[in-house]
């Protein structure tokens, strides 16, 4: 058998098991001693190796736990009443996928300790905010805004809308941010689609980022209020922030001029607050 | 994925590639998840999808908002988890040969000790072995893969 002559000290600086000065000790020794450099040399190359089979064997396992929730028919589609229930189902099913095959291949439950919050989320999400059609209709109109030609920012904010409206939302961003950006960036309606965009694709953070100033500082009551409630949940997607999302909630159903009074109310009565 | 032209398989494989990005992130000693799994697989999902379309959509008009937005984006990280795999996986295809020709009990015990970083106390659990046999292993087990190995190359 070709044996290592220094696999305890390679072992130890491997595993990081060393001390400072052993560490020290074992680097000048690798710097001078052309027999220890091969060792370390091929040692190292034995880690790769391990590493590379490490991933193989865990490919092979996402694979082979794919392939049975396929077989057991967790990812064909099923009759479905409406578009907006074929998204939330979609969505939940692919997560819920996830959640399945990640278990199976690896074992990581600890990460995946189920939360209220992703599951209220999905479950009550409008997609649609009231304002949606109401601003297609008016800017879809000849006479919106006065004058013959729409500028460039407002083109871009009803090409938006309407990717929004189909869900299609890569696309919706993608305008909304154009239209945002060709308004000099002040633009509160496209601020708060762009982050409604985020939001629908559950990049909660980011979402919320947009979605604050306009909640807080727009004239606009209306869109202030929209903006507030979709906020809030943003906030409940994000574990760190589920009492902020509470806290506003409440704050939105105690409101008597907000239009998401109601729809408020219902969020803390289901999520038992 | 589907109303960027992709296909079923290309879902799947997608797919799995992200979980597999996922798992090895999460196993990274310094890294901690922010979001919920969901929001974080998809978001690796969504970067992993763009740098396929990306690389494999030269004839794509080059109007294309989405193409024209992927151009600009430096969130691509995820991608390069699933490269280093493929390149060491190709780097070292002779080590994973000579470990293949390893016994289960030396492999799992080489994998358990550098890859998976389990102390010797918790392989000792989990490999029902003595305390002071655990490191006497591994030792053994190294010295026989280098053998292996050599074998293969000579």
């Amino acid at each position: 058998m070709e044996e290592f002559t220094h696999i305890e000290k390679m072992d130890a600086y491997a595993r990081r098991q060393m001390s400072g000065a052993e560490r020290q000790a074992f680097e000048q020794a690798l710097a001078t001693e052309p027999e220890l450099q091969q060792e370390w040399s091929e040692f190292q190359a034995l880690l790769e190796g391990a590493r590379a089979k490490s991933d193989q064997d865990l490919r092979s396992q996402i694979r082979q736990a794919s392939q049975e929730l396929r077989s057991e028919g967790f990812f064909s589609a099923r009759p479905s009443p409406g578009i907006v229930v074929m998204f939330r189902t979609r969505v939940f099913r692919w997560s819920m996928a996830a959640v399945l095959v990640l278990a199976a291949a690896v074992g990581v439950w600890r990460y995946l300790e189920p939360r209220t919050t992703e599951s209220f989320f999905v479950a009550d999400f409008p997609v649609q905010p009231q304002s949606l059609l109401i601003l297609i209709d008016s800017i879809s109109s000849p006479s919106f805004g006065g004058s013959e030609q729409k500028s460039e920012a407002v083109t871009l904010l009803l090409r938006g809308l309407e990717a929004f409206k189909s869900e299609d939302f890569d696309k919706a961003e993608i305008w909304f941010a154009q239209s945002l950006a060709a308004a000099g960036g002040n633009d509160p309606t496209a601020q708060f689609y762009l982050g409604m965009s985020h939001l629908a694709q559950k990049r909660f953070d980011e979402a919320e980022q947009l979605l604050q100033p306009v909640a807080q500082g727009v004239e606009n009551e209306e869109l202030r209020n929209e903006a507030k409630f979709y906020l809030a949940i943003a906030r409940s997607g994000q574990p760190a922030q589920e009492r902020e999302a509470k806290r506003l909630m409440q704050e939105i159903a105690e409101d008597e001029n907000s239009d998401y009074r109601e729809a408020a109310a219902e969020w803390l009565t289901k999520i038992g607050g | 994925m589907l109303r960027h032209g992709g296909s079923q398989t290309d879902a799947d494989d997608i797919f799995q590639e992200a979980l597999f990005v996922l798992v090895k992130k999460l196993r990274e000693p310094d890294f901690e998840i922010q979001a919920q799994v969901s929001t974080y697989l998809y978001g690796i999902v969504r970067n992993l999808w763009f740098k396929k379309m990306r690389d494999q959509n030269a004839e794509t008009p080059t109007e294309d908002a989405t193409l024209l937005r992927l151009r600009h984006d430096e969130s691509l990280d995820d991608w390069r988890w699933l490269e280093q795999a493929a390149e060491r996986e190709h780097q070292y295809a002779h080590v994973l040969k000579a470990l293949e020709q390893l016994d289960e009990g030396c492999r799992q015990i080489i994998l358990k000790t550098y890859i998976e970083d389990l102390s010797d106390m918790e392989i000792a659990t989990e490999m029902e072995y003595q305390l002071a046999f655990v490191k006497v292993k591994r030792f053994r087990c190294m010295n026989k893969l280098r053998t292996i190995l050599k074998t293969l190359n000579d």
